[in-house]
């Protein structure tokens, strides 16, 4: 994962592998918990994938902050420091 | 004519439909009293005379549990409803879960009146209630604001033999809309594969419904029917993907189905 696109493509993968979203509903600006049936426990799985995918800590407390799609892209460039 | 009006205004209030109001209200403030007397007076003297702090908490849901049965007792007694259950020996376990769905306000008082050594998942705001901060905290029950430790303690608490009681619809049914459960209880259930009792509740007419006051009494005394099913079913709902969340998912579906039948059935 180097750029932002690749991260982007990377949680699109992991949406609909691990939790069965309908790839043509997730958009940059999809809410996780109301659009795409993301929950709280969703949530921490997502971060386990990416902690093992980057091998880099990530604070869950960045992650509560975090709404729709757009806002794991920008938490995990962030992270791992794209440009 | 006036009387006329009268006569038929009222002639559909059924089964001393006032009383029942009137016995409504004094079964809240005793549910109140009892909170207090229980969590101020007899909790703490239990803890006094018992050894530890676990075999206090096993002695206090045990008074809940007798509490409870008094408490629908007086329900039953002066008319506010009727009940029945089938399977109640299937409730007669340790260590297990018991998930059912959640139409009323008192769906948790029937339960843990039936169930040993109940524990349950409750609603943060009971822990600063002055009523019910005594009981809940005596008894061990698990407030439900601790999001990175709700599933530990939920773990913790089946290995400790523990029967856990969860709405997983995470509050009360919302009248005349599909259900809707939550996974985390599928999640749990998965993580510690223990046995597992299904209970349905129907209620009719439908009394203590969200969003319904205590007033809000129906017309025709209510009845209440929880049937229990035992852990056949849990097997039924077994998932081998690899992955939890997927299980989860199919686990949560089939349960969403099997509730969704049984009180449309």
């Amino acid at each position: 994962m180097k750029t932002r696109e690749d991260i982007r493509e990377t949680l699109r993968q992991l949406l609909v592998e691990m939790f069965e979203v309908d790839p043509s509903a997730i958009s940059d600006d999809a809410k996780l918990y109301e659009d795409l049936d993301i929950d709280s426990i969703d949530a921490v799985d997502l971060i386990v994938e990416f902690r093992s995918l980057t091998g880099k800590q990530i604070d869950p407390d960045v992650f509560k902050a975090v709404r729709t799609v757009e806002d794991v892209v920008n938490a995990v460039s962030d992270i791992i420091g794209t440009p | 004519m006036l009387l006329a009006a009268w006569g038929n205004s009222v002639s559909r209030r059924n089964d001393f439909y006032f009383c029942r109001i009137i016995a409504a209200g004094v079964g809240f403030i005793l549910f109140g009293l009892g909170g207090l007397l229980l969590g101020y007076v007899i909790f703490p003297l239990i803890s006094l005379m018992s050894a530890d702090r676990r075999s206090a908490m096993l002695r206090c849901r045990r008074c809940i549990q007798m509490s409870f049965r008094i408490f629908i007792g007086y329900m039953s007694w002066v008319g506010i409803l009727t009940w029945e259950i089938n399977g109640i020996e299937l409730l007669d376990k340790s260590g297990s879960i018991v998930i059912a769905n959640h139409p009323t306000l008192i769906d948790i008082v029937f339960l843990i009146s039936m169930i040993p050594n109940a524990t349950c998942i409750v609603k943060a705001s009971l822990y600063k209630n002055i009523f019910t901060r005594g009981p809940v905290s005596w008894a061990g029950y698990i407030p439900n604001n601790e999001a990175d430790t709700l599933m530990a303690s939920c773990e913790a608490q089946l290995a400790d033999n523990a029967n856990l009681v969860i709405f997983p619809e995470g509050s009360r049914s919302v009248p005349d809309k599909p259900l809707k459960l939550q996974r985390g209880a599928a999640h749990l259930w998965l993580r510690s594969r223990c046995d597992l009792s299904m209970v349905t509740i129907r209620v009719n007419p439908l009394t203590l419904a969200k969003h319904q006051k205590w007033y809000e009494v129906p017309y025709d005394r209510p009845h209440f029917q929880l049937v229990v099913k035992g852990e056949r079913l849990a097997e039924d709902a077994e998932s081998d993907s690899n992955s939890p969340s997927a299980d989860a998912r199919t686990i949560t579906r089939q349960w969403q189905n099997y509730f969704t039948r049984e009180i449309t059935a």
